[in-house]
């Protein structure tokens, strides 16, 4: 839902590296939005698109790359990845995938990170 | 001598970062963190959707804790409803309008902390913008997190949003007197919430008469 401020400070450091890099033209963003982050990728990308419209980001690629949910369980042991397509919500997150133990600690999938830029040069 | 190789025109190149887009709010609540903590005052992030009762219960808090020691920050887009209502219970309030962003953020609370008086205030309760899935995300350097359930809103609250109440330290189930009427039953709520954050503390709350609102200050440790 917060994809608009986002995408905003996205379009912030992308022109501020355009502009330290001398380049003309951005031609790429890639983005890296973990599973358990409450930011849509489809929106990052349209507002992105948005925002660079008439700047020298316009009609830039969008790659958005998906950094997987990795949990570890502190009764078990259990430590990887966790099913984030099931529709039993909590269970997303929140349950050991081995032993059922609701104490897990979230290892990855909170990240937000502007990963790559692509430009060209003047 | 170092020789380095530039692009040329209109050649593309790429440059690698690792730039977190959470940084700089993180960065503003650490902070906002540390200047409540030289003034001793203890802050709470007050979050529910709209309709929960926050502003009611802040009141009531308010009221419980004796006003003048009391400092509010009321989010909202953008009207002053909320802080008009819980400057009737004494303490001192500043309103954040947002504008048109969904959540509180860090910058906007570091704005309202030059807006009171930190020597006077002991307790720092902000209530945010009515929505549970934004404010999840952006920490404002408060020290306990309050999230509000109300009965109104039917018994799926937990499980539908549960990225806000793993965050939570305490969570307030308002309207109890409503329960009934809703066909709700609040064991099951409580339940969800068990499984989804076991360190939560749970409070059944009826902020407009003032139920619970002592077990609520005790939970809230102040």
């Amino acid at each position: 839902m917060h994809e608009f401020s986002l995408a905003s400070q996205v379009f912030d450091i992308v022109m501020q590296k355009a502009k330290e890099h001398d380049a003309s033209k951005v031609l790429t963003v890639e983005l890296e939005l973990g599973d358990l982050t409450l930011a849509a990728p489809e929106q990052m990308t349209y507002w992105l698109k948005e925002l660079s419209k008439g700047t020298l980001a316009e009609g830039l690629d969008v790659v958005v790359r998906n950094e997987p949910a990795e949990v570890r369980c502190p009764s078990c042991e259990y430590e990887g990845g966790i099913d984030v397509t099931s529709t039993d919500h909590f269970a997303i997150a929140f349950l050991c995938p081995k032993c059922g133990s609701t104490e897990v600690e979230i290892i990855k999938g909170k990240s937000m990170l502007l990963k790559r830029i692509e430009m060209e040069h003047k | 001598m170092v020789e380095t190789i530039k692009p040329g025109p209109g050649e593309t190149f790429d440059i690698e970062l690792e730039e977190d887009l959470l940084r700089a709010n993180n960065e503003l609540a650490e902070q906002n963190r540390k200047l409540l903590d030289a003034h001793g005052i203890l802050g709470i992030n007050v979050m529910g959707s709209i309709g929960t009762g926050k502003t009611t219960l802040i009141s009531r808090l308010v009221k419980e804790l004796g006003g003048s020691r009391v400092a509010v920050f009321t989010g909202d887009l953008t009207t002053t409803i909320d802080a008009d209502l819980i400057g009737e219970s004494g303490g001192k309030v500043v309103q954040i309008n947002t504008g048109k962003e969904c959540h509180l953020d860090a910058n906007l609370v570091k704005k309202a902390l030059d807006k009171i008086d930190l020597e006077k205030t002991e307790i720092l309760i902000i209530e945010n913008v009515g929505n549970l899935i934004c404010p999840a995300e952006f920490p404002l350097g408060a020290h306990r997190k309050l999230v509000l359930i109300s009965c109104t809103e039917g018994p799926h609250m937990v499980l539908k949003h549960p990225f806000i109440f793993r965050e939570a330290d305490v969570v307030a189930v308002n309207k109890v007197d409503m329960a009934e009427a809703m066909g709700l039953e609040i064991e099951k709520l409580e339940g969800d919430l068990s499984k989804v954050n076991p360190k939560a503390k749970s409070v059944r709350t009826n902020a407009r008469d003032g139920l619970g609102m002592a077990e609520l200050v005790v939970a809230l440790g102040l």
